[in-house]
């Protein structure tokens, strides 16, 4: 990076109080401050700090970072341990994985005086640094997710950091746990998500005690009585109520908590080894109440008892769990090796920086509109500019193309897209986007006769779809652009067409349109069973009238009021 | 109810708390019980859904006693034991074999005495008395069955294995106790374990395969192995053949009563020992512990405030619980004598000043039927397998005490806010086993 080059941060909030708009300051130093979402550009003086970046890619993560390289290297370090810890105690599965690798920026807290007041206020308010207990909490600060990728925006307090080596002491945040848990396909109960995330919280560190702290039920003073007299009263709910596949509605904020402490007590029960084989039966519950009715069959079918048993078999846990703490099993200490990290290219900068506004834009749309032409124009300038200088990375070409169509450039997408296809092979969104347009442009101009649409146009539209379906995560978008193509073709879906809508319909059970389609398909070709399954799903899950009306009207035609 | 007898709910108390506070020589209140299943093992089911029966051969794995004498269990023999568990294992429809060749199942069987950390030290070894299988007397007893090779010393170095660790720290694990520190390992407890092998599958491999496994504990303080054991297996048996999720507490009703008439008026007489307060702010309950009545006073909103005090008549038993106006727990002796306590477990004059004197709970039997019934049907679904009592209310019907029994153990006190459609466990009471 020169010196007194203009650089950019762009950070959203997701809880910002101010909205009021300070444009284009008259002062020397050109700040922009814009809140709730702020972008600002920042001409640093020459005696000055200012962040020269270093860029780094390995595995699944894409780091610009302006703190000193042994910095970096140790948060990378935190976070591959961390990984580590993880994949001990839920399965690889349970959590989200994305192809494209998540991009961190990194900026260290030092450098605060580079940016404005505004932002500086707004990071103080930032509870994951420096959360209680001491330990860092990251990759929640700020995050900018799409169906295929997530940006974070990590501020590490350096000079804490530096002195007290707190990579060892690295923990995800609850909630960027949560995300990374409810952003599988298909999504898990939410008794799974807030459970296993309170329990993983009280992880014990450092690391070498290996184990789990005890469970803090409602209060100390509650956890304490229990201790005390293991008959003490609790409030405890049934399990039917328990395991819901979304935290409860319209129940006092009591029951709440009380539904939240649960959930976690049932997690540690299932995992503290004092159930034969406790670890697999919770994993193979949570992993069918995802993608079916939670009955007590099920339940018993895992866990090879009834809900009233194990209702009292947890309430009987529970004054030991309040004071035990839970042994591992943790991971064998090992130390990933370093990244590869070296100066960023000028490119790099502006196509990550770029693209995190581009990611911004959506934000500030839903809480700023006002400002959007502000942002747009930003954006605009780091992602063209660069492609005006010259840069032809396919992740470039991708961000740019995602940002016309945000910006209702379409057509102009589309050029970009259609003329380089590693563009869209690079990020499944981008993909898809190009997908949904050619099927658009199918369904208006259709090939065949009776507005059906030809072979030829439902493979243009279909390669798209398996491409991005080839990456990490499975995008509900793809199975939709799917179902749309084999509702405009003059045939039936063939046996992998209808294989691929039934894996849409599994993956995401709450989709209740996907499902109908995909059961109606079923029914049509004669896969009943599989019909009767999705339909079973569906109606478990349709809040909506019209939609539950569709699933009966398809659980009472064809061979399904007899023969299931 | 069809079980409840013909007689006052006065006298019915009396006969409860009878047999609930008889002599302090006996009884403790809580029997620990583990148990595992292993290698895929399930009970099939009928079409009427009662378990398919399943037979099965025991198998003497060893005796373990303790340093002290105790003729309580010193002078059982296998028989006698195989005896106290005949029973309970018939219960979740375990037979024994006719023919001991076919029987689906070997269950070996160990009891003995456990020794508390006092009695580790190195020179205690050469103390410990094992009485162990003799080969001979095995192949005696079944001849011809497919152990004849080599199972009475497969089962032997098990009874070895098993009585080296005794003395040593997996004393807890053998008993089911996750760790040597549990507090209720500092006292010699009676122990039992059961160990149930595939017998077919070693028959034709000669591989032991450990379908599941039992194991049932008991404090050897005031109680008297030979007379307890019959109910330590009963209580236990709900959970032969499946996981009990970890180690579980139930209560082991007195030696000297008829497991079947506790069973019946367990259910029946729950309403004289539980009371919610008007306010429905506290449950005031009466359990035994070591073998004497202890008031327990539970605030249902603020647990931490939970108090008890211990019932200090001896020879006269409560037969009766209420709370009076001035919100003190009024317990009836059958002496005749009335003790008050405030909410802090505190003695007090009843009709002393604040004392008040008349009950003003509304008993179940005061509630209307329908909203009984309303209750009855919410709670119900609430716990599907088990039986569900309405108590009594608040004077504003928002909280209902339950008990709810059917499960393994201690019949269970529960406060039902329906406002807030959330249930508080608040205590055990009585036994159902």
């Amino acid at each position: 990076m020169k010196h007194s080059v203009a650089w950019m941060t762009a950070v959203a909030f997701v809880a910002v109080s101010q909205p009021a708009l300070r444009a284009a300051d008259q002062d020397t130093e050109h700040v922009t401050v814009l809140p709730p979402f702020l972008v600002e550009e920042h001409e640093v003086k020459d005696w000055m700090n200012h962040p020269i970046w270093s860029y780094a890619q390995s595995g699944d993560l894409e780091i610009l970072s302006a703190c000193a390289d042994d910095e970096t290297q140790l948060f990378v370090q935190g976070l591959r341990e961390q990984q580590a810890e993880l994949s001990q105690f839920i399965p690889d599965e349970f959590l989200l994985h994305t192809t494209v690798p998540t991009t961190i920026i990194l900026l260290p807290k030092s450098l605060k005086q580079t940016i404005d007041e505004e932002l500086s206020r707004e990071l103080e308010k930032l509870p994951a640094a420096a959360s209680a207990g001491g330990r860092f909490q990251p990759m929640d600060d700020l995050r900018l997710t799409d169906p295929d990728s997530s940006y974070l925006f990590v501020i590490l307090d350096d000079a804490a950091w530096k002195m007290t080596k707190r990579g060892s002491e690295f923990i995800f945040s609850p909630t960027y746990l949560r995300f990374l848990i409810e952003s599988r396909a298909p999504t898990l109960p939410e008794w799974f998500s807030t459970g296993f995330t309170r329990f993983y919280t009280s992880l014990l560190y450092p690391w070498d005690r290996n184990g789990f702290e005890p469970d803090p039920w409602l209060s100390r003073d509650a956890a304490s009585m229990l201790h005390h007299d293991a008959t003490a009263p609790r409030p405890f709910l049934p399990m039917m109520e328990l395991l819901i596949q979304r935290a409860p509605a319209g129940k006092s904020e009591e029951y709440q908590r009380v539904w939240e402490a649960q959930a976690e007590l049932f997690v540690r029960w299932a995992l503290s080894g004092r159930l034969t084989d406790g670890k697999e039966r919770l994993w193979r519950f949570a992993a069918a109440a995802a993608s079916q009715p939670v009955t007590e069959k099920l339940f018993q079918s895992c866990f090879g008892m009834d809900f009233d048993d194990a209702r009292d078999a947890l309430s009987d846990y529970l004054p030991r769990a309040v004071w035990e703490p839970l042994k591992g099993p943790m991971a064998p200490r090992a130390d990933p090796p370093p990244i590869d990290l070296r100066g960023a290219t000028p490119e790099e900068v502006r196509r990550i920086k770029g693209e995190w506004g581009r990611r911004v834009l959506r934000v500030v749309n839903q809480y700023n509109p006002v400002a959007l032409p502000l942002y747009v124009e930003q954006a605009s300038r780091l992602l063209q500019g660069s492609y005006d200088a010259g840069d032809r990375d396919p992740r470039l070409l991708a961000s740019l193309a995602l940002f016309r169509i945000d910006t209702n450039d379409k057509e102009g997408a589309r050029a970009l897209l259609e003329a380089s296809p590693a563009a869209a092979e690079s990020r499944p969104l981008a993909e898809l986007e190009l997908a949904s347009m050619r099927l658009s442009d199918a369904v208006h101009g259709p090939a065949e006769k009776h507005g059906m649409i030809s072979e030829a146009q439902a493979s243009g539209v279909m390669d798209c779809v398996t491409a991005s379906l080839r990456q990490q995560p499975p995008i509900e978008g793809a199975y939709v652009i799917a179902a749309g193509v084999s509702k405009h073709l003059a045939r039936d879906p063939t046996a992998e067409e209808l294989a691929r809508l039934n894996e849409g319909a599994r993956l995401f059970p709450q989709n209740t349109k996907l499902l109908i389609e995909a059961a109606a398909w079923d029914l049509r070709t004669g896969a009943v069973s599989e019909a009767r399954r999705l339909i079973e799903t569906g109606l478990w899950n349709a809040t909506d009238s019209a939609e539950r009306k569709k699933l009966e009207e398809l659980e009472s035609v064809g061979p399904l009021g007899t023969g299931w | 109810m069809a079980s409840r007898p013909a007689i006052g709910p006065r006298a019915v108390g009396l006969i409860v708390a009878a047999l609930l506070w008889l002599p302090a020589s006996r009884g403790e209140s809580f029997e620990a019980v583990s148990s595992r299943v292993s290698n895929g093992y399930t009970r099939s089911r009928l079409p009427d859904g009662s378990l398919q029966p399943e037979t099965y051969v025991l198998r003497e794995g060893g005796f373990l006693s303790g340093e002290i004498k105790d003729e309580t269990i010193d002078n059982m023999t296998f028989r006698d034991v195989e005896q106290a568990i005949e029973g309970p294992l018939a219960n979740r429809r375990y037979l024994k074999a006719a023919d001991p060749r076919s029987a689906n199942l070997v269950i070996a069987v160990y009891w003995g005495t456990s020794r508390a950390p006092a009695e580790r030290a190195p020179g205690s070894l050469a103390a410990q008395k094992t009485e162990r299988l003799a080969p001979a007397r095995w192949l005696a007893q079944h001849p011809g069955d497919g152990f004849r090779d080599r199972g009475p010393w497969a089962f032997q170095a098990k009874g070895n294995a098993f009585s080296q660790e005794m003395i040593g720290d997996e004393d807890a694990t053998l008993m089911g106790y996750d760790s040597a520190s549990d507090p209720e390992l500092r006292t010699y407890r009676y122990f039992v374990v059961l160990l149930a092998y595939d017998l077919q599958e070693f028959k034709k491999s000669k591989k032991e395969k450990l379908l599941w496994q039992a194991r049932f504990s008991i404090g050897q303080h005031h109680n008297q192995f030979d007379k307890q054991l019959p109910q330590m297996a009963l209580v236990a048996s709900r959970y032969f053949g499946q996981d009990s999720g970890g180690l579980r507490h139930n209560a082991v009703p007195d030696g000297s009563v008829e497991i079947g008439a506790v069973k019946s008026l367990g259910a029946v007489d729950l309403p004289n020992f539980a009371v919610l307060d008007p306010d429905g702010t506290h449950v005031a309950y009466v359990r035994s512990v070591d073998s004497s009545p202890m008031l327990v006073i539970v605030d249902v909103d603020r647990p931490e405030r939970m108090a008890t005090a211990k019932m200090p008549s001896p020879g006269s038993l409560p037969n009766n619980v209420a709370w009076t106006e001035g919100g003190l727990v009024q317990v009836s002796m059958s002496s005749s004598e009335s003790l008050g306590y405030d909410v802090d477990g505190r003695r007090r004059k009843i009709g002393g000043p604040g004392g008040g004197s008349a009950s003003t709970t509304k008993p179940s039997a005061n509630l209307a039927a329908p909203e009984i019934a309303n209750v009855q049907k919410a709670t119900s679904k609430k716990f599907p397998h088990r039986r569900v009592a309405v108590l009594g209310s608040d004077s504003q019907s928002h909280r209902f005490l339950l008990s709810v029994s059917g499960g393994a153990g201690s019949t269970r006190l529960f406060v039902l806010d329906q406002p807030n459609d959330l249930l508080f466990e608040v205590g055990l009471s009585g036994s159902s086993p």
